[in-house]
């Protein structure tokens, strides 16, 4: 069994192998989290190749200064914002307008009934609603809610993968939990008025 | 009772992972080759790029040895000036 030093001083010497383990160890991690920023299975698997390239690419520059998995971590996020940036400048340029069907006028790639295969049965639509108000989350509140209530990790590995201190995880947790409340009362104010009372 | 916003903000909690596509390092493996061929194109445009300078370094070189050849050898320059003094050959009839 390799330990992870070797696996990337293997990587770093072009051994195609060591990261073909590394894939299998991290891989479902990496999509996942992946699958959270995109709520696309194509555009996560596109993207779970560039982070695995990326790794493949930079392993020389792991100073072993931090967990691996914190570093996967990171190039992880960072590839999943940069992502969503460059889609939305996208939007704003006009290529909106292509993402139009010209028959119907919907969207060809209606992404708001994204359902995560993971999630239970009896969640599907909560879930729904969900990842549709966390893209209205800035980046950072964004990403601390995934890492923390999705990925499950403690406050301070996400601190670590996102160079702050764990008090700003923290802060940023609760105000992401607030914004979420706010859009989705916003959005979906027939659950207030079908639940009455559930709000109090 | 449960706050309805709490319960969507939950609900992805216990939920189970999704699985990657199997070929996903297939494709991996396939960007990482793909990606050393443009590396190797231009390796082979510098070579092509190095051998048109040495093709024409060594051209200028050998028209430059051949000039200075010539000027060695001895001129074979004859004067044939007044050979023909007249085309006029029918001159001695008038």
């Amino acid at each position: 069994m390799l330990d992870e030093t070797d696996i990337i001083k293997r990587i770093t010497r072009g051994d195609q192998r060591a990261l073909e383990h590394l894939y299998h160890q991290y891989s479902e991690i990496v999509y996942n989290t992946l699958i959270s920023y995109t709520k696309n299975a194509e555009e996560a698997e596109e993207l779970l190749q560039d982070v695995f390239v990326s790794i493949y690419d930079t392993a020389h520059k792991f100073r072993f200064d931090s967990s691996l998995s914190t570093w996967i971590y990171r190039i992880t996020v960072n590839k999943a914002l940069d992502f969503l940036r460059k889609k939305n400048t996208a939007k704003r340029k006009g290529i909106l307008s292509s993402l139009y069907r010209k028959d119907s006028g919907e969207l060809q790639y209606d992404q708001s009934h994204f359902d995560h295969p993971g999630v239970k049965m009896e969640n599907v639509e909560d879930a729904r609603y969900l990842f549709q108000a966390l893209s209205e989350l800035s980046e950072n509140q964004k990403t601390v809610f995934i890492l923390t209530q999705i990925e499950q990790l403690s406050q301070q590995e996400v601190a670590d993968i996102m160079q702050v201190t764990r008090k700003a995880v923290e802060s940023l947790l609760q105000r992401a939990k607030a914004n979420l409340r706010g859009i989705l009362e916003k959005h979906y104010p027939e659950r207030v008025m079908a639940l009455p009372n559930a709000s109090k | 009772m449960e706050d309805w916003k709490d319960k969507i903000i939950g609900s992805l909690s216990g939920m189970d992972r999704a699985k990657p596509p199997t070929d996903a390092f297939t494709e991996i493996r396939r960007k990482l080759a793909n990606r050393t061929k443009p590396k190797e194109q231009n390796q082979r445009h510098w070579l092509a790029v190095a051998a048109v300078i040495l093709m024409v370094i060594s051209s200028n070189v050998l028209l430059l040895s051949n000039y200075l050849n010539d000027e060695q050898q001895p001129s074979y320059t004859s004067e044939y000036s007044g050979m023909i003094t007249s085309y006029n050959l029918y001159d001695n009839e008038q």
